[in-house]
């Protein structure tokens, strides 16, 4: 394919794209009116509970995500196709963001509710070491300039740094302290109107998530276009050098 | 204080941290495509 019909194709977006942002915006909007306006204060924690609408979700598509990551590092290895590495890359950015609004939220809470902003209770531990980990992962992107290189460090990060998200999953049931188990659990630990509330939410924060880091994959894809086609440029013009 | 002003504060995060991300994207598409298009002398 010509240079030409690269930059071309580069510049379309996925169809799925637009649609997906589209209802994102309809579907948090409505999830969120939902869970903020219409519920009913809950019985003990009156209407801070609220805040689950936001701390929940967040906490599970950042786990979401950190799974997408270690399925497309485990497709990098195996296809050593970057596309693969620009997806995983884009899931862990967005992953973070997600995972860094749940432990602000889960301060938020926090305060008003157990009277602290932080505590070094086993949940919230290991939610901050996952946090670590694919901040290390982002930073050591920075660290070479070799793509492939770069793919395969981030590839290894991204498959061996999802061994602690189960560990960030099962640790309410592991060490029981003194944050609550999972929210929605099959034994049932909270009233079913919140957990459909809960659930929605989720559903609404995943279209999102989804559209976030397609248009992040998007974007990283165009920019390496612009960096081939720069590169290219360089050597067309150190040969005509010559 | 106010669980009102929990509330406020947990959910005025939430949207300004999302809504802030999603804007630098768009504008950092926005910028990838008028660079990408400059350099290919304005193909679609």
């Amino acid at each position: 394919m010509s240079n030409g019909g690269l930059l071309a194709e580069a510049h379309r977006q996925p169809h799925w794209l637009a649609p997906t942002g589209w209802l994102a915006l309809v579907a948090v909007v409505a999830a969120q009116v939902t869970g903020f306006l219409i519920s009913r204060p809950d019985r003990v924690m009156g209407n801070l509970q609220k805040i689950m609408y936001v701390h929940v979700p967040s906490a599970w598509v950042a786990m979401l995500g950190f799974f997408l990551v270690f399925v497309a590092s485990m497709l990098y290895l195996w296809r050593r196709d970057l596309k693969y590495d620009r997806l995983a890359a884009s899931a862990t950015e967005v992953s973070v963001l997600f995972t860094g609004l749940t432990l602000a939220l889960g301060s938020i809470w926090g305060r008003p509710t157990w009277g602290i902003w932080w505590t070094w209770d086993p949940r919230l531990t290991s939610t901050a070491i996952m946090l670590l980990i694919y901040v290390g992962y982002l930073a050591l992107r920075s660290f070479t300039e070799d793509e492939e290189r770069r793919a395969r460090w981030s590839a290894a990060v991204g498959v061996l740094g999802f061994l602690n998200v189960p560990i960030v999953y099962f640790s309410v049931k592991w060490w029981r302290t003194l944050h609550q188990v999972q929210t929605v659990d099959v034994t049932g630990t909270i009233g079913s109107s919140y957990a459909i509330s809960l659930i929605i939410n989720s559903l609404a924060f995943m279209v999102l998530f989804a559209w976030l880091v397609g248009l992040r994959t998007h974007v990283a894809g165009l920019e390496r276009q612009r960096e081939a086609w720069l590169e290219e440029q360089a050597l067309t013009g150190s040969e005509a050098n010559v | 204080m106010s669980e009102w002003f929990y509330i406020w504060l947990a959910f005025g995060l939430t949207w300004s941290v999302v809504g802030g991300y999603s804007v630098w994207l768009i504008g950092r598409r926005k910028a990838a495509t008028a660079a990408l298009r400059g350099s290919n002398g304005g193909a679609r």
